[in-house]
């Protein structure tokens, strides 16, 4: 038997030998390899940990340290699409947040309430305006007059970053976040203006880089209904990012981002004799952007974005009228039972899971968050709002009171866990 | 590869303490390394001993076993199945770290994609929920912060060290 090694029998098609083929040899360490100094192993190890895990493992070593706090690891890291860890809903009139679990695995609030930057009252506090892929765009105000302060902020880590003022430093803009952790470790800031300070242009756009740090103004164009002019910057304000665009419900528009251009949403399929049609929800999970429309009681169809960006389809219906003999509280009783507003129900955020008969709808009733699965149509409780000191209260003066969060529209916002940089 | 009525082929692999291993060709393929001395030596001879100067016979042996199965599954149509998770399972089941660690070495050494995949896996399912010091004594690390470093690095992150399993 020949043995390789010993170089007598082998001979390669150019008759040298194995060993000395420059495109293929077995390395030999000369120390003892182990996987703690082979970065390639320890990257793959780590790049399979939860975030939690990686956050608590930076204290390892100054090697760990830097493994894990390097961009380049942490744009691999992100994968797409990526799962929302929970919700962070603001109670009215307080400065605290609720946290909603949506993990498998129950995960602590990331925070209370939003502390950062110098802001010597931190009882007006930090309001979060936007969640995108992992990243908040906060606010604060500062005193009466003014444009807010703008922060982003990452909730994992707890790093902010104020932003700087836009070239014109109007109070008049509306502020939106733009970040997708697989495309780029940077984001961008879109910032919309109101059209009336200036002469030539309907309305002018400003988009934030973080990657410069700078802003620039975007040569984007659109003819603003004048109906709308005086208070378009609000409606383009905290727009959903999908796919390299920002798209706002109120306005039906779109603002592709790379190619700095104002769009039409395309339209919902049109039904027949529906006139009036009733959208509040626009969010993304995994990737999809839905949208929910609500056409009776405790009716509402959930819609998709065609992958393309070309049209909407009906993904999943939902009936919860079920849902109301089991939490008997979302009926208003006074009210017509063929209305809208017969139920006391808001539909916060559209789960998609990785197994498909997992996704499901968060709702919110008074004093509860239910999970509705879209497949089996189950539901469960999944949240009981304790009202806090802080809250809103309204005294009857007859023994009934309502809390602010006995019913109330509450905006919720997406908790996906990251370690991008701010 | 073989083929019905061929007689299978056998590959030799010699390892570091000098043992002789007869694999048969399609589990011998998985290993990325030796495909490609094959591959770029067409004209090696049948009874060719590949040198594994980087692995021991313990974790080949342990590899060999693991990627057979897998060639199996393959060719039943079982891949991704239960019956591979199972496997799986059962495999890690009994092995220590010590033997976790030589054996992500010599499957990173004989490039095997699919079983470098599922010892990651394993290992970042074993160390997720432990402590920092798990993590050091796991992969003998030592602690290059000083007290106040890494105070300091623990404080930003304290949330992050809630609920730590036992080691």
């Amino acid at each position: 038997m020949a043995i390789f090694s010993t170089m007598r029998s082998i001979k390669t098609k150019s008759d040298i030998t194995i060993t000395a083929s420059s495109s293929f040899r077995f390395r030999t360490s000369s120390s003892v390899e182990t996987v703690a100094n082979n970065d390639d192993l320890l990257t793959e190890i780590l790049h399979r940990l939860p975030i939690k895990s990686l956050l608590k493992f930076k204290s390892v070593s100054k090697h760990w340290l830097s493994l894990i706090s390097d961009p380049y690891f942490l744009l691999r890291l992100s994968p797409v699409p990526q799962p929302i860890t929970g919700l962070f809903m603001r109670g009215l009139g307080s400065p605290e947040y609720y946290f909603i679990n949506l993990g498998s695995s129950p995960s602590p609030a990331p925070f209370k309430s939003l502390t950062f930057g110098n802001n010597p009252s931190s009882d007006s506090g930090i309001t979060i305006e936007q969640s995108c892929n992992g990243l908040l765009l906060c606010s604060c105000i500062k005193g009466s007059a003014g444009r807010p302060d703008y922060y982003v902020y990452n909730p994992t880590t707890h790093q902010y970053t104020m932003l700087p003022p836009p070239l014109v430093d109007s109070r008049n803009s509306g502020f939106n976040l733009a970040f997708d952790p697989s495309k780029s470790p940077h984001y961008e800031v879109i910032c919309v203006q109101n059209c009336q300070n200036f002469e030539d242009e309907s309305y002018r756009i400003e988009i934030f880089s973080s990657k410069t740090g700078t802003w620039r103004l975007s040569k984007a164009t659109y003819n603003v209904p004048v109906y709308l002019s005086y208070t378009f910057y609000q409606s383009l304000t905290n727009g959903v990012f999908w796919k390299g665009s920002i798209y706002w419900i109120n306005e039906r528009l779109c603002f592709n981002i790379d190619e700095e251009k104002m769009q039409e949403m395309p339209l919902l399929p049109a039904v027949e004799g529906w006139g009036v049609r009733c959208f509040y929800y626009l969010g993304i999970s995994r990737g999809h952007l839905h949208l929910i429309e609500n056409y009776g009681p405790a009716l509402f169809n959930v819609y998709e974005m065609e992958n393309d960006c070309s049209g909407w389809f009906v993904k999943y219906r939902v009936d919860l009228r079920q849902v109301a003999t089991t939490f008997p509280e979302m009926i208003r009783s006074q009210a017509d039972p063929e209305g809208y507003n017969y139920y006391k129900i808001s539909t916060i955020c559209v789960v998609r899971e990785e197994n498909e008969d997992d996704s499901c709808l968060v709702v919110h009733i008074p004093g509860k968050v239910i999970r509705y699965n879209f497949k089996n149509r189950s539901f469960k409780k999944i949240y009981d709002f304790v009202p806090s000191e802080f809250e809103f209260q309204c005294d009857f003066g007859d023994g009934r009171y309502i809390t602010g969060i006995e019913f109330a529209r509450l905006y919720a916002f997406q908790y996906i866990e990251s370690l991008a940089c701010v | 590869m073989s083929k019905l009525g061929q007689a299978k082929r056998i590959i030799f692999l010699k390892t570091a303490d000098g043992q002789l291993f007869e694999v048969d060709e399609p589990v011998a393929m998985e290993f990325e390394i030796v495909k490609s001395f094959f591959d770029e030596n067409e004209d090696a001879a049948d009874d060719t001993v590949v040198p594994l100067p980087n692995v021991s016979a313990e974790p080949l042996a342990g590899i060999i076993e693991f990627c057979k199965a897998h060639v199996e599954f393959r060719a039943n149509g079982a891949a991704g199945k239960d019956e591979v998770k199972k496997f799986n399972a059962e495999y890690i089941k009994e092995k220590s770290n010590e033997q976790l660690k030589e054996l992500i070495l010599a499957a990173n050494y004989l490039n095997i994609k699919e079983m470098l995949d599922f010892l990651t896996e394993t290992i970042a399912n074993r160390l997720k929920n432990k402590s920092v010091e798990y993590v050091r004594a796991f992969f003998g690390i030592e602690n290059d912060f000083t007290p106040q470093e890494e105070e300091a690095v623990r404080k930003e992150y304290e949330w992050a060290f809630e609920g730590v399993d036992e080691d």
